[in-house]
């Protein structure tokens, strides 16, 4: 029996949901939304001690990190279909999530956030985020760069990476018709679920003149029957604060 | 030649991952030394092969890999010998859960090693030296890591914060080898790989956490892992960490 606690098309979330919808799997899904908090919740906190979104149980293992459990559902499901059986196009789809999720993750997470949301709602969501008892605390070099990274402008650094994860994305496409090599895989579906929203919210960067293979790319990820109802599950276009 | 090619540091954190998992292969392979306390990551001549400047990287039939944990797991399926992956799903879930625990942490002991170790080492070149150094540096990350390293001089309540961070860190993974004999369960997986290469050293930079009797099952495990030839090899071949290395790898078999 297969649970999914998830915050809709937010991109961690509508990734699995994809990845479940593709395998054809039965699942039992559990919207938990973090914009009021209901990820900090003590149910939600047994699943998810920092509150992450989302969270696959599988037949009582609970999976909290969403990269290894998209792998997980790739390879206990999948039977190839969602990504290379042999060593090294496994390898390259490893290295294309380690790469790019935390590169675009945090920082389309955030371009979304402070566009369709208003200064008060930050605010109060954040008031309200500090408040939530036993979070950790960033420790050790993630502090110190932490306080580093803070007197950079947040926003335009978010657009330069997101940049440089595009510019890595036509550059795979060039040479592949899916991002991590010659077959659809789940480096496509996590990218998918990051990207598909950016020529709405940058569209001077993702459009059709300087991002041609990936509109390419993403019209034919939209169009498969497997994505569209993930689409459909997940409700409208979302975007939670950064983790 | 070899059939592999390894352009690393030490035998420690992420540049030695591959060292150990090869050598858990028995795999010979050319061993390309990087010195990162001079900063050789950002030569041109390793930025050829690594754009990135991270290390470790491998190269094996022509293709280079730079993704220290997949890289781990190349290995265990391209070579004959004994699987470190292991092949239940959830059993690769956790693993992989573990590796991504272990590189959290070692954030935080990372701390200790600059404040002992790296840090005053990388100060004793001078500040236009330094300076030189740091804007070679290729990406923006890696610039404002190695800046803020290399300047860094940390508090006491930082420092504090870090073991603390390092000692709860211990318990955890006291906790979970007490329920099982490696990390991700049954079978020695990639996660032990990557938690060794990270955490062989804190019998000696946290002793007072890192001892038989506040982590029992830690320090069991240490000492099976220090016991696999494997582990032997790799340190025989450090430049600079493998007095400290079969130090504790003695005391550990004496108190066993």
């Amino acid at each position: 029996m297969i649970e999914l606690y998830h915050n809709g098309a937010a991109a961690a979330s509508l990734k699995l949901l994809i990845a479940l919808k593709e395998l054809d799997l039965e699942f039992s899904g559990h919207a938990v939304d973090p914009q009021t908090l209901q990820n900090w919740s003590e149910a939600h906190r047994k699943l998810a001690p920092q509150g992450q979104l989302p969270v696959l149980v599988d037949d009582g293992e609970v999976m909290n990190e969403s990269q290894f459990a998209l792998q997980y559902l790739a390879e206990a499901y999948g039977d190839h279909r969602l990504a290379p059986s042999d060593a090294l196009g496994w390898y390259d789809v490893q290295a294309w999530l380690n790469i790019n999720e935390p590169a675009l993750g945090p920082n389309v997470s955030l371009i979304g956030w402070q566009q369709t949301t208003s200064a008060e709602a930050r605010d109060a969501y954040r008031a309200g985020l500090a408040a939530v008892p036993g979070r950790e605390k960033q420790a050790g070099w993630g502090a110190v760069l932490q306080d580093a990274e803070a007197n950079e402008d947040q926003l335009a650094n978010a657009r330069e990476k997101t940049a440089q994860a595009l510019s890595r994305i036509e550059a795979a496409l060039a040479e592949n018709d899916w991002v991590a090599g010659p077959d659809y895989s789940i480096a496509d579906i996590s990218t998918f679920a990051l990207v598909r929203t950016l020529p709405d919210l940058l569209p001077d960067m993702v459009n059709r003149t300087n991002t041609p293979r990936t509109m390419g790319w993403l019209e034919r990820i939209n169009a498969r029957p497997a994505v569209k109802a993930a689409l459909a599950a997940a409700g409208g276009d979302r975007y939670d604060p950064p983790a | 030649m070899a059939e592999v090619e390894v352009h690393t540091w030490e035998p420690n954190s992420n540049a030695g991952k591959p060292l150990f998992a090869l050598a858990e292969k028995g795999v010979p392979y050319d061993y390309h030394y990087i010195n990162i306390l001079d900063f050789e990551q950002h030569q041109p001549e390793y930025l050829a092969i690594n754009p990135a400047g991270t290390v470790p990287t491998m190269i094996h039939k022509g293709k280079i890999f730079t993704e220290s944990t997949p890289m781990c797991e190349y290995i265990s399926a391209a070579f004959p010998g004994e699987s470190f992956v292991p092949k239940d799903p959830k059993e690769r879930y956790r693993m992989r859960w573990w590796c991504r625990q272990t590189d959290v942490n070692a954030a935080a002991l990372s701390v200790l090693g600059w404040h002992s170790f790296i840090g005053p080492m990388i100060r004793k070149k001078s500040p236009e030296e330094l300076d030189r150094l740091l804007a070679r540096i290729p990406t923006k990350e890696r610039r404002i890591f190695w800046s803020t390293a290399a300047k860094a001089t940390f508090t006491e309540e930082q420092l504090d914060g870090a073991r603390k961070r390092i000692g709860a860190w211990v318990k955890t993974m006291d906790d979970r080898l007490s329920q099982s004999p490696w990390l991700a369960g049954p079978t020695f997986s990639v996660a032990d790989i990557v938690a060794f290469a990270n955490f062989y050293a804190l019998p000696m930079s946290v002793p007072e956490y890192a001892n038989k009797e506040n982590a029992p099952h830690y320090i069991d495990w240490l000492r099976r892992i220090y016991a696999r030839p494997a582990t032997t090899e790799t340190f025989k071949q450090s430049r600079s960490l493998a007095q400290r290395a079969f130090e504790i790898k003695e005391q550990l078999e004496a108190n066993a």
